[in-house]
């Protein structure tokens, strides 16, 4: 009976574990650093912050200057809100053109390293 | 009227005099630091974000490189890109923000002269990776190497002497 106990705790957690792995492999999916139907990708640098507008533009390495809108759904990474970003710093965006407006679902600042 | 011009004569004198005490102490040289020195191999490591700042090193590389010309001293030079000032040496406007264009030319015409007078100007394949730069984007002048900092460890061993621009 013990055995059993064991037996069906091992597969719950086996289950759990799989589940979990096939969450986090999706997630990494779901933030290709490609643009899809879906959402865009950018990475740039931060050319300016508009602290009124929430919105901050990025210079693609090759393109225009993009205005991206950062909404309370924004995923940030690296700072916690948005007078955090400063001019030239590296960011990775994904947005979503709605509205004419791109809207941020998230966005990385990149670490600095200097070498 | 002698007096006159004896007083005049005086004072051109003096002038000749003062003139020649400023000159002096102006015409600094490296006759100490150079001293027996006929041959030079020079590794300047630049690694910086300001534009404006990165321009003036180039013209500094560029005096210093003269001086030690001036001097008869036969310099080899290197000069190593890493950081931030990768993105100052690649192709086109791209790279770098709007308000940086005008700096990115310069920099861009002082690499081609540098590599006109043969100069060699290596750009650290690390640092590009880490900037999303493909070694294509970088002028034709530069050479893309696997390293910065082994190359900094590498010319040094070789007793370059390393200049940093940071």
């Amino acid at each position: 009976m013990k055995k059993m106990h064991t037996i069906l705790n091992l597969t719950l957690l086996a289950g759990l574990l799989a589940l979990f792995a096939l969450q986090t492999a999706g997630a990494a999916e779901m933030f290709e650093e490609i643009s899809t139907e879906d959402m865009q990708y950018v990475r740039g640098l931060v050319s300016s912050v508009k602290l009124d507008k929430m919105q901050v533009a990025i210079r693609p390495p090759k393109g225009k200057t993009l205005r991206i809108t950062i909404t309370p759904d924004t995923v940030l990474e690296g700072v916690s809100q948005i007078d955090e970003f400063e001019k030239e710093q590296q960011v990775k965006v994904w947005y979503r053109v709605e509205d004419g407006e791109n809207n941020a679902i998230k966005i990385i600042k990149l670490m600095e390293l200097g070498c | 009227m002698r007096n006159g011009y004896i007083t005049l004569l005086t004072l051109i004198a003096l002038c000749c005099a003062s003139v020649a005490a400023v000159s002096a102490q102006t015409a600094y040289d490296n006759r100490e630091a150079l001293e027996g020195i006929k041959n030079a191999q020079v590794y300047f490591d630049v690694n910086l974000k300001d534009d404006d700042l990165l321009v003036l090193r180039m013209e500094l590389l560029d005096r210093t490189t003269r001086h030690l010309q001036e001097a008869d001293v036969d310099a080899t030079v290197i000069i190593g890109f890493r950081g931030a000032a990768s993105r100052f040496i690649t192709k086109d406007d791209h790279y770098v923000l709007d308000e940086q264009v005008a700096n990115k030319i310069k920099i861009q015409n002082w690499i081609k002269q540098f590599a006109k007078q043969g100069f060699r100007i290596e750009q650290c394949a690390l640092a590009a990776e880490i900037l999303d730069i493909p070694p294509d984007d970088f002028l034709p002048e530069v050479s893309v190497v696997g390293n910065g900092y082994v190359s900094l460890i590498g010319y040094q061993a070789q007793g370059y002497a390393v200049v940093p621009m940071d």
